[in-house]
């Protein structure tokens, strides 16, 4: 991403504007947890998908989607414990 | 300078004040002295009338310059538009010195061009520092404030005493009493008031803190600079007062009173230059002796009489001043050759050949000795202390970053960042500080010194804290700068100091200066609070304006906490929007305080809020309306203007019927300041007019009964024209109301105007019918009206002046065409009388005439269509051909383009003179080099090349491609960018093969920007002729082996693959040979310009089937993506996004996921960059494509949803 000019836009600004935006010190948990919450975001944004779904799962189509809001919060499950938190 | 006990002080005052007689005393002891040593001498000096008048003038300049620190607010306010641009009280003045010296390069300096109020900043005091130099607390402070205002007022009522009981006489009568009283009686009264200046004059000056500072020192070190200061002990400040004493011999005793006092304060803004002039007249003037008189008269015939008993020469020493002196010097010495102006004057670094600094050291300036003189000591490195070494390299990078060379200039800024921590706040700021504070500083010095600060602060953070007040201090004078981005960076100094500091250290620091004496300080204390409270939130600095607006100790706080809200609605704008509510009822009170300024001010300010929310808000302004319009009822002057500005901002946010009945309230007083005499009150009287009337509640009924009347009768008179901001003004609400009344109201009353005898006035006059016709139309203009309004345009247009500006010639100019264009086919009937007139006119001897008519052709020639005098046209066509031999630039360019107007309208096939005749005759105006000639010229021919190519043969064609050539490298974009699509047209017209061989010839030029142009005409030529006409040519032409042209080549595909889009998808297997062979070259220009093209090419073939083609060109790309120069990586970057949007981010995803875990950082940031880009661009696309992962530990990652299927 670059401004008009041609600089880059910084980490900061890119971030707050698009949260699914990495940098090279992320982690996979943080990672993955963005590719979930996006997948899941496109599930309920897209209704039709969201109705494919449902009869794959023999869910009904609402239940579905407050699944996927629900799960949304923490995809991938809490944050592993590093060595540096555990210290 | 001795610094003074407050104490004692106060003591030694008000025991002075007890003696009878009147003697007043200064704030100082040592003024004191001064002052009662100065009277004795005042008395046998002087005479009475003298004095008396040395009085007036003191105390009128007084009181002028309080009134202009009040002006100044109203005007400030009053430029809506120019209020950011110009918050400084005469910008005026300064545009007009800027202009005086030159491209300001040479003469930059800062000081010369200051007014007195922007001089006010070296008088501030150090607040936060005793006599001995000892840090004082917040509470110390503020008891010293307090004391210095009580001492104010005290002195202001005993002087109001004085004035009461006769001791002073008011200013009108010194001047009849001095003829009559008899000097006996008056002496002794003369002689306090003499007094008085001394004392007043001492106030303002009190301690000044940088004469604290060690710099002065430096001086005495430094004999080359010092002696300066030795032969001219009496320095220029004085000189000016001075001056009219001159005369009088006597004068040198006070003169030398004046230099002791004045060598002990070692005043550095002398100019040495005026003590020489000074001294040169002092010589001119001297008695003539003796022998020179013989000399001059005949010898016989005149006698020697001896002078009269009673005369006793009335100079005391002057036989004792010293003629030898000026012997040394010369006849003349005020007359010197000047230097030629060494390099560095003119902005030129000095080269290795010219530097006469010592071990990579600049050279220092003269000025700058006092700084920097202790460099120039030879000291031992071993015999000095850790602080002393620390401080001659401060000092080093200081003079590095100041007057080095831009390559010295970077290393010691670098230098000074890295190692702000290591020298400490003290040792830098002491430095920096006094610096700044130079007289001599100029503009890039300061700028560049401000930077250091800038940077400094970052660095140092919460250690700047016991230096904020000295930084403020020096930085916020830059907040009321001219220079606009000298304001700039004094906010962003100012906000991040308020970061680095924190807010209780800002507000600490500055509450002192909140109810300062000073107006200035006052007035720049306020700016800098109003952005803190941007930089740290307006919310967090409400409570404490709350409690200062409510100030019940000083007026001048109040004044000041509103005035900060005032400038923190100009700095936010809408942003204010939040606090809205709660702003206005903090300043509400002040509509109604018992000082008058604050009541101003507090108008002001509810202004600016109302301008700022515009056009929200009007609920938080309820509890305002009744105050203000009660209060224009009670006010007069000043006040009053102020008031109805606030009302004028006010309206426009009410609802229609609330608007229309308080435009109803504030009307009659409206109209009865229309006959004010003052000048800002008329400005804001139209201002208000104009905003009541703009809103939708006032009817326009109201508006043609009541104001309009009186409107005409006071406003449009010839007066009003002459002033520019009037004139504007008055332009500016006329055309307000016609809008709301319509335009024959308007028109039918001034359009008699036209053939007013004042120029200035038939210019407004037609400005404001220009407007109203432009915004209105002319449909309602009737018959009668219709041969009026023609009948004085012609007559305006005719009677103008030769020798106007510019910009005043095109309002009479362009009335005209607005006025023909909105009357349309009704002008049919004067098109004869105005053909006459224009073709009468074209063959004026002035320049500007000719041109004028020129250009009304052009205005006038699509309603002359409209009208079918086609015959009429051509006829015009021919005169204007036969003008073509036209000597001046300006007027032929006049003449091309209102020839190419007529093309326009009546085609080429009618056109006369016939196009192959009139052809021709522009081929070597092509050569012109003058611009309007050039861009008119290029415009004629290429509209020539459109329409009529094949009415002229194809030699001629090529001739004029020739010439197109030269033009391709014109400074001016627009004439560059009509050649080269001139060239489309030509190309197309007679073949591309002959265009084509003359561009790629041209890429063989060395001239980078005479290439580039020629590729974009290669381009054009391929979008007019279809690619395929060029692309053997110029792929055959990549295989010489030369640079530029390869390169050449590279960038016409780039822009062929730009201009023909969707096309290139035919070619992208043709060209994807010469990409590869540029991706893989050595030179990484052609890499970069390989990856432009193919980023269009990826543009252009997207969802056309080439993905295949895409990808196999990537495979190219990609291994670019580690560039580290930033062109081609951009350009890399820039391809792969084209190539992401034509194969789909799924595809690129498999080529990042290689690298966003790679172990070396380096590889990382570059993949998540390109990532991050394809999120940006097409996240959703990419739920699809991310990769499957497997569950770990309490994590799962497994994303099952997309594994459903049915």
């Amino acid at each position: 991403m670059s401004q008009p000019g041609g600089r880059a836009l910084s980490v900061e600004v890119l971030q707050a504007k698009h949260v699914g935006t990495g940098h090279s010190d992320i982690s996979k948990h943080e990672w993955l947890t963005n590719q979930h919450r996006d997948t899941l975001a496109s599930h309920v944004g897209s209704h039709d998908h969201l109705l494919f779904l449902a009869v794959g799962q023999n869910e009904s189509a609402g239940k579905v989607r407050a699944d996927a809001l629900e799960k949304m919060l923490e995809p991938c499950g809490p944050k592993p414990k590093t060595a540096e938190a555990e210290e | 300078m001795s610094q003074r006990n407050v104490d004692s002080d106060i003591a030694e005052a008000r025991a002075s004040r007890a003696k009878a007689d009147g003697q007043r005393s200064g704030g100082r002891s040592d003024d004191l002295k001064f002052g009662g040593g100065q009277t004795s001498v005042d008395d046998a000096m002087y005479d009475a009338g003298q004095a008396g008048e040395f009085v007036t003038e003191m105390v009128e300049s007084d009181h002028s310059d309080m009134d202009e620190s009040d002006d100044d607010e109203v005007v400030d306010m009053g430029t809506a538009v120019n209020k950011e641009a110009s918050p400084s009280a005469q910008p005026d003045d300064f545009a007009e010195l800027r202009e005086r010296n030159g491209s300001g390069v040479v003469n930059t300096r800062i000081s010369d061009r200051e007014s007195d109020y922007h001089k006010r900043r070296n008088n501030r005091v150090a607040l936060d520092v005793d006599s001995e130099g000892n840090k004082l607390s917040y509470r110390e402070i503020m008891e010293n404030q307090e004391v210095e205002r009580e001492k104010a007022e005290l002195e202001e009522k005993v002087r109001k005493i004085r004035e009461k009981n006769g001791e002073v006489a008011p200013q009108e009568e010194t001047a009849t009493t001095t003829t009559t009283t008899t000097t006996t009686s008056s002496t002794a009264a003369k002689g306090s008031r003499w007094d008085e200046p001394a004392a007043e004059e001492a106030k303002p000056k009190r301690r000044r803190r940088w004469d604290a500072t060690p710099v002065a020192a430096g001086v005495d070190a430094t004999p080359a600079a010092g002696g300066k200061w030795d032969e001219t002990p009496s320095a220029a400040p004085a000189a000016k007062k001075r001056s009219r004493w001159d005369a009088t011999p006597a004068a040198v005793v006070v003169e030398k009173l004046n230099a002791q006092a004045k060598e002990a304060k070692k005043d550095l803004s002398a100019d040495p230059r005026a003590t020489l002039i000074e001294q040169e007249m002092e010589f001119r003037n001297r008695p003539m002796t003796d022998e020179e008189i013989n000399n001059l008269l005949p010898a016989s015939g005149y006698k020697i009489l001896p002078p009269p008993a009673d005369y006793k020469p009335l100079r005391l020493n002057s036989s004792k001043k010293d003629m030898s002196a000026y012997a040394a010097v010369g006849q003349t010495p005020g007359f010197m050759i000047a230097q030629t102006p060494v390099r560095e004057e003119y902005g030129i670094p000095l080269g290795p050949s010219g530097t006469e600094g010592v071990d990579g050291i600049p050279f220092i300036k003269q000025e700058d000795y006092q700084y920097f003189g202790k460099l120039m000591e030879d000291k031992n490195e071993s015999e000095l202390t850790k602080e002393e070494i620390k401080e001659r390299q401060i000092m080093v990078l200081l003079l590095k970053i100041k007057s080095g060379t831009p390559p010295q200039r970077k290393t010691g800024m670098r230098q000074i960042t890295d190692r702000a921590r290591e020298f400490g706040a003290g040792p830098l700021f002491n430095q920096i500080l006094p610096l700044l504070m130079s007289p001599m500083l100029e503009d890039q010095e300061r700028h560049l010194l401000v930077k250091v600060i800038d940077r400094v602060l970052y660095k140092l953070d919460h250690l700047v804290r016991p230096y904020v007040h000295k930084i403020l201090v020096v930085i916020e004078p830059l907040l009321i700068d001219e220079d606009y981005f000298a304001r700039i960076e004094g906010r962003e100094i100012i906000s991040n100091l308020a970061k680095a500091a924190g807010l209780a250290v800002m507000i600490a620091t500055m509450r002192p200066d909140i109810d300062n004496l000073d107006e200035y300080v006052r007035n720049t204390t306020a700016r800098a609070f109003a952005v803190v409270a941007t930089a740290l939130g307006v919310q967090n600095l409400l409570p404490f304006l709350k409690a200062v607006c409510r100030s019940k100790k000083s007026w001048q706080a109040r004044h000041t906490g509103i005035k900060i809200i005032q400038q923190i609605a100009i700095l936010v704008g809408c942003g204010i929007l939040p606090y809205l509510k709660e702003m206005v009822d903090i300043i509400t009170q002040g509509l109604t305080d018992e000082q008058q300024k604050v009541r101003t001010i507090c108008a002001l300010t509810l202004a600016a809020l109302a301008e700022a929310a515009y056009p929200y808000g009007i609920e938080s302004f309820d509890g305002v309306l009744r105050p203000l319009w009660k209060g224009i009822k009670q006010h007069r002057g000043k006040g009053l203007a102020a008031f109805l500005k606030a009302i004028g901002y006010i309206i426009p946010l009410m609802e229609d019927n609330h608007a229309n009945h308080y435009t109803r309230e504030v009307m009659p007083i409206l109209i009865r300041e229309f006959q004010s005499p003052d000048e800002e009150m008329k400005k804001i009287v139209l201002k208000v007019i104009k905003q009541c009337v703009s809103t939708t509640g006032v009817t326009a009924t109201y508006v043609r009964e009541e104001i309009l009347p009186d409107f005409f009768k006071h406003f449009w008179i010839r007066r009003m024209a002459l002033d520019r901001r009037n004139y504007k003004q008055v332009v500016e609400t006329t055309e307000e109301l016609g809008n709301k009344v319509g335009a024959v109201d308007i028109i039918d009353k001034i359009v008699e105007d036209l053939k007013d005898e004042s120029e200035p006035y038939r210019r407004m006059v037609m400005e404001v019918i220009t407007k109203i016709l432009t915004n209105l139309g002319a449909s309602e203009i009737d018959q009668r009206l219709e041969e009026r309004l023609i009948d004085g345009v012609l007559y305006a247009f005719q009677e103008q002046g030769v020798d106007n500006a510019a910009e005043e010639n095109t309002i009479m100019l362009d009335g005209f065409g607005v006025v023909v264009n909105s009357l349309g086919v009704r002008c049919k009937v004067y098109l004869k009388q105005i053909a006459g007139t224009i073709k009468w006119r074209l063959n004026n001897k002035s320049a500007t005439v000719r041109m004028q008519a020129a250009d009304l052709i052009g205005k006038i020639a699509v309603v002359m269509k409209a009208c079918g005098e086609d015959q009429l046209m051509g006829h015009l066509g021919i005169v204007l051909y036969e003008y073509l031999g036209e000597e001046y630039p300006e007027v032929l360019g006049s003449i091309l383009s209102a020839l190419k107007s007529i093309v326009n309208v009546i085609g080429m096939t009618k056109m006369t003179p016939p196009i192959q005749d009139l052809l021709p005759r522009l081929t070597p105006i092509l050569k012109n080099r003058h611009e309007k000639v050039q861009e008119n010229c290029v415009d004629l021919v290429g509209r020539i090349a459109d329409r009529g190519a094949e009415m002229v043969n194809a030699k001629e064609w090529m001739r004029i491609c020739f010439e197109l050539l030269e033009m391709l490298k014109a400074p001016k974009k627009s004439i560059q960018r009509a050649s080269v699509s001139t060239f489309g047209y030509i190309a197309k017209a007679i073949g591309p093969q002959d265009v084509l061989h003359t561009l790629i010839n041209n890429l063989k030029v060395q001239d980078r920007q005479n290439r580039v142009c020629t590729t974009v005409a290669i381009a054009i030529v391929a979008e007019s002729c279809g690619p395929f006409t060029i692309l053997p040519a110029i792929m055959n032409e990549y295989r010489v082996p030369e640079l530029n042209i390869q390169n050449g080549v590279l960038k016409a595909m780039s822009f062929m693959c730009e201009y023909i889009g969707e096309m290139s998808k035919d070619y992208i297997f043709a060209i994807a040979p010469l990409f590869e062979d540029a991706l893989m070259d050595r030179d990484n220009v052609h890499r970069q310009t390989a990856c432009a093209a193919i980023r269009h090419l990826a543009l252009g073939v997207a969802g056309l089937g080439c993905e295949e083609g895409c990808i196999h060109l990537l495979n190219f790309v990609w291994p670019n993506i580690f560039e580290q120069s930033p062109h081609v990586i951009n350009a890399c970057l820039d391809a792969i996004d084209g190539i992401m949007v034509a194969i789909g981010p799924n595809y690129l995803m498999l080529y990042v996921l290689q690298g966003l875990f790679h172990p070396a950082r380096r590889v990382r940031e570059i993949y998540w960059r390109i990532y991050n880009s394809m999120y940006v661009y097409a996240g959703h696309s990419m739920v699809a494509g991310y990769p499957r992962m497997e569950d770990e530990g309490d994590n799962g990652y497994a994303m099952t949803t997309m594994e459903v299927f049915i």
